[in-house]
């Protein structure tokens, strides 16, 4: 256990180690980045670090790795919302924990998961704590919107921004999940954006490279409305996976976009070149930039929760006639 | 292992320490060397500015036993008392999580009593803007009327949120954001104490990056050091905090002036390879933009926020290849993109499509590059309109011509027909030219009309009697300014106009209400005709 676990993240680990070893630890620090890239895991085994009076986790057996491990070490205090927004609430029961000294070590950690989920409230509500809490206590957050958070809050924090994985290093990472077909390999790369915990579970999920290819099939004909109908019907039963489809289909049309433009190579859905080609050769570039414009719209839309239904309806109405 | 974070270490314990605010300093300290500070401040100004660290020193600079010049001594029993938190006189509160009107009533409650070592009680209210507006008015009388015992500090960053009443009861401050050189000076100076040495480079570009707030300079400064790097210079920074190389801003920069979409599109496929985040990549792009606009009106590179030394000297030239509403109209795409990324689960595609957008005219939506398309229409349009005109011209030319044979006239303009009494030939065209010249009012006004010759430098326009209004619009002096204009434009010679009012079916005549007898003298004698209309 410990930060050597962590795969990747090279230089963030190394720098995190560093700051242990050199007694520089401060008392509040954020990791941000897209969701899937290993936020938690990083602030997890951070604190780890920190709790354990020996400074080596890998190893350890004292009371505070063992219940660390366990989950039931006292000095750390994970934040943990089912709702959609962290309240005013839950950071006030926070503070209240900070004021006891810690149980085994000289440090405790607070970790707040989602940190960007905070009301403005509950920030505001932070804020002193996260300013000058009591010299033993460490506050972790994380967030997949740093920027969403007051910039109060973000100028009393070190942030550590967790950068997506290089093409190469996703690549190598899902090596042994890959398909055959190097090509498709390459799309699930590009995807991903550089989050592993994506690649993979895309790669392992074989209802996704059905859902992309029924996608994709569909898209050829935009002006026949059967067809838009199916699409309907997809997004109706695969609510869930709706952000995915939404992707998906922007993917294509991006990729269309780059082949009008003449560049063949950067594309994500290299594997359907030829698709692809053929639904760029129907469309001019400035129907396929509202089409994406549409589609970033509605996506933006569906988190403010917009009627499913209508959205769908509206976006499908809009792709078809722009 | 008592680290603690830059900020808090370097916290000023002065008000000489004190970056900047000479004006809230240079007050403060003269109440405190006065001996008579009021009972309640109110310190304003963004974050990082120095409200709290100022509340703190007058906290302990009005109570401390051997004040030097209005600064705290920081070495009598109440300072250090207060500095480690022994004196329980200074209280400082979280109005954030302690924002009810119950935590306020506690407050009122133990104020009566007197200070058990200090001076003063002080109460530092920081974050004073999430009080309930129950908790602010339950302040209210307390606030006026304080034992002379008590002193209040309210900090916000929101002054804005606070009822008037409150306001009006408070010494307010208003702390300035503090200047680059300011901010940089500082982080100089605690990079010295830390042992680390910072390059002035890269302390330059840390203090843009705070944007007036050194708590976050500082902030950037502790996750630089706490890489072990050094010297921290700009490429080491630009590392820690994922900001794009120089050549990569400057190449995008390029592509987005050049209009180059291939390449453009290219750029964002490297920064991709290399996991360089595109938010910051964002920023120093819409810096770079920015900073060209600064050279392009100021001409100097004073007032430059990008740090790098190639920034600066591709600055000029870049500055040379954009206009100014192009560099505008880039900065809001590009600012526009920077505020849809935070919701955009899509942020690559988002980024393309915007640099697409901005380097492809005929694919903007925002309003500039439609004004920019309306004008090139314009544009032709026009030059459509010249070319007809110029032929008309030619053709009413030979007309002529062939009418005079080559007889040559000593008139001015070669096109123009000589005077002769009866109707004014040239009428329609200029009806025309008003209207292609956008004066619909008056085109409308004039359709339908005719123009008749009353001498040899006057033409008179028919307008039927009963038609006042027509009258009223076309008598305006600057309409007949544009009638005369336009006659000029379309015959070559400047002619006065009038208004004569016609009987209907009468358009010829030229005025009923004049006897014949008059009409025909003035025909004859080629008198101007004046028709005075009341």
């Amino acid at each position: 256990m410990g930060l050597n676990k962590i795969i990747g993240q090279k230089a963030l680990v190394s720098q995190l180690k560093k700051i242990l070893s050199e007694g520089r630890l401060g008392h509040a620090y954020a990791f941000s980045g897209p969701e899937g890239i290993g936020k938690h895991t990083v602030a997890l085994e951070f604190a780890h670090e920190i709790l354990c009076p020996f400074g080596k986790p890998d190893s350890c057996g004292c009371v505070s790795c063992r219940t660390f491990a366990e989950g039931t070490n006292p000095d750390f205090y994970e934040v943990i919302t089912d709702k959609s927004s962290i309240g005013i609430d839950t950071i006030r029961a926070l503070q209240e924990h900070v004021a006891n000294r810690p149980a085994y070590g000289h440090k405790k950690v607070y970790f707040i998961d989602g940190a960007d989920m905070m009301t403005v409230q509950a920030q505001n509500c932070l804020l002193k704590t996260l300013e000058e809490p009591p010299e033993y206590a460490v506050i972790i957050l994380s967030a997949v919107n740093y920027e969403a958070l007051l910039p109060t809050i973000r100028s009393r924090t070190v942030n550590f921004r967790m950068e997506p994985y290089s093409e190469d290093e996703i690549r190598r990472i899902v090596m042994p999940l890959a398909p055959k077909n190097k090509n498709e390999l390459d799309f699930y790369v590009k995807f991903s954006r550089g989050i592993p915990g994506k690649a993979v579970r895309m790669l392992e999920e074989s209802s996704f490279r059905d859902l992309r290819d029924q996608i994709i099939g569909l898209l050829k004909k935009p002006g026949d409305f059967s067809q838009m109908e199916k699409v309907r019907k997809i997004l109706n039963e695969n609510k869930d996976d709706f952000t995915e489809i939404i992707d998906i289909i922007m993917s294509v049309y991006r990729d269309c976009l780059m082949v009008l433009m003449g560049i063949e190579n950067g594309l994500i859905n290299s594997d359907k070149k030829d698709i692809i080609k053929e639904i760029a050769s129907a469309c001019s570039k400035r129907k396929l930039m509202d089409r994406l414009a549409a589609l970033e719209n509605m996506q933006r839309n569906f988190r403010y929760n917009i009627n499913y239904q209508l959205g769908i309806d509206v976006l499908l109405l809009e792709i078809q006639e722009v | 292992m008592n680290h603690q974070a830059l900020y808090r270490k370097y916290r000023p314990k002065t008000f000489d320490d004190v970056v900047e605010q000479q004006h809230v300093v240079t007050t403060l300290k003269n109440t405190v060397i006065s001996g008579k500070p009021a009972h309640a401040y109110l310190f304003c100004g963004t974050r990082g500015t120095g409200k709290t660290t100022m509340a703190k020193i007058l906290a302990r600079a009005v109570n401390c036993l051997n004040p030097k010049d209005g600064n705290p001594c920081n070495v009598c029993d109440i300072c250090t008392g207060i500095l480690n938190g022994t004196i329980l006189d200074v209280i400082e509160m979280d109005a954030a999580s302690n924002n009810s009107v119950d935590n306020v009533r506690d407050i009122i409650d133990e104020m009566v009593y007197t200070p058990s070592q200090a001076a003063y009680k002080v109460y530092i209210i920081d974050e004073v803007h999430m009080l309930s507006s129950g908790a602010f008015n339950a302040l209210l009388k307390t606030l006026e009327e304080p034992p002379s015992h008590v002193l209040f500090i309210l900090a916000t960053t929101e002054p804005h949120k606070l009822p008037a009443t409150v306001l009006s009861r408070c010494q307010r401050f208003d702390f300035h954001r503090i200047s680059t050189n300011g901010i940089m000076e500082r982080l100089l100076l605690i990079a010295k104490e830390a042992g680390v040495t910072l390059t002035g480079e890269a302390a330059h570009f840390l203090a843009s990056l705070a944007e007036g707030a050194l708590r976050d300079g500082i902030s950037l400064l502790d996750q630089c050091i706490s890489t072990g790097r050094n010297p921290l210079d700009l490429k080491c920074v630009y590392d820690v905090l994922g900001i794009a190389r120089s050549e990569l801003v400057l190449a995008a920069a390029d592509c987005l002036i050049g209009r180059d979409e291939k390449k453009a599109v290219q750029t964002i496929e490297r920064l991709y390879s290399e996991g360089k985040d595109l938010a910051q990549f964002l920023q120093s792009i819409i810096r770079l933009f920015r900073d060209i606009l600064v050279y392009k009106t100021s001409g100097s590179l004073d007032n430059i926020l990008s740090a790098g030394e190639k920034e600066k000297e591709q600055i000029p030239r870049l500055a040379k290849e954009l206009s100014m509403t192009e560099a505008l109209s880039i900065i809001k795409e590009l600012s526009d993109l920077e505020a849809g990324m935070k919701w955009s689960s899509n942020p690559r595609i988002l980024t393309e499509m915007t640099f697409l957008r901005v380097c492809t005219r005929e694919l903007g939506r925002e309003d500039d590059s439609l004004s920019d398309r309306i004008r090139l229409l314009e544009d032709r349009i026009r030059h459509l309109e010249d070319n007809i005109k110029i032929k008309t011209e030619n053709y009413r030319h030979e007309i002529y011509k062939q009418e005079q044979g080559e007889e040559k006239k000593a008139d001015d303009f070669p096109a123009a027909e000589p005077f002769k009494e009866g109707s004014f030939a040239e009428w329609d065209s200029v009806l025309n030219e008003l209207r292609s010249a956008g004066k619909m009012t008056l085109f409308t006004s004039l359709a339908g009309t005719d123009a008749v010759w009353i001498d040899k430098n006057t033409i008179g326009i028919v307008i039927p009697e009963e038609e006042a209004f027509r009258k009223r619009v076309i008598e305006k002096a600057e309409n007949l300014e544009a009638i005369e204009n336009a006659v000029e434009s379309s015959r070559g010679q400047r002619l006065n106009v009038r208004i004569i009012p016609a009987k209907k079916n009468d358009k010829n005549e030229n005025n009923a209400d004049i006897p014949d007898t008059v009409l025909d003298f003035v025909k004859k004698n080629g008198i101007k005709l004046d028709i005075v209309d009341e």
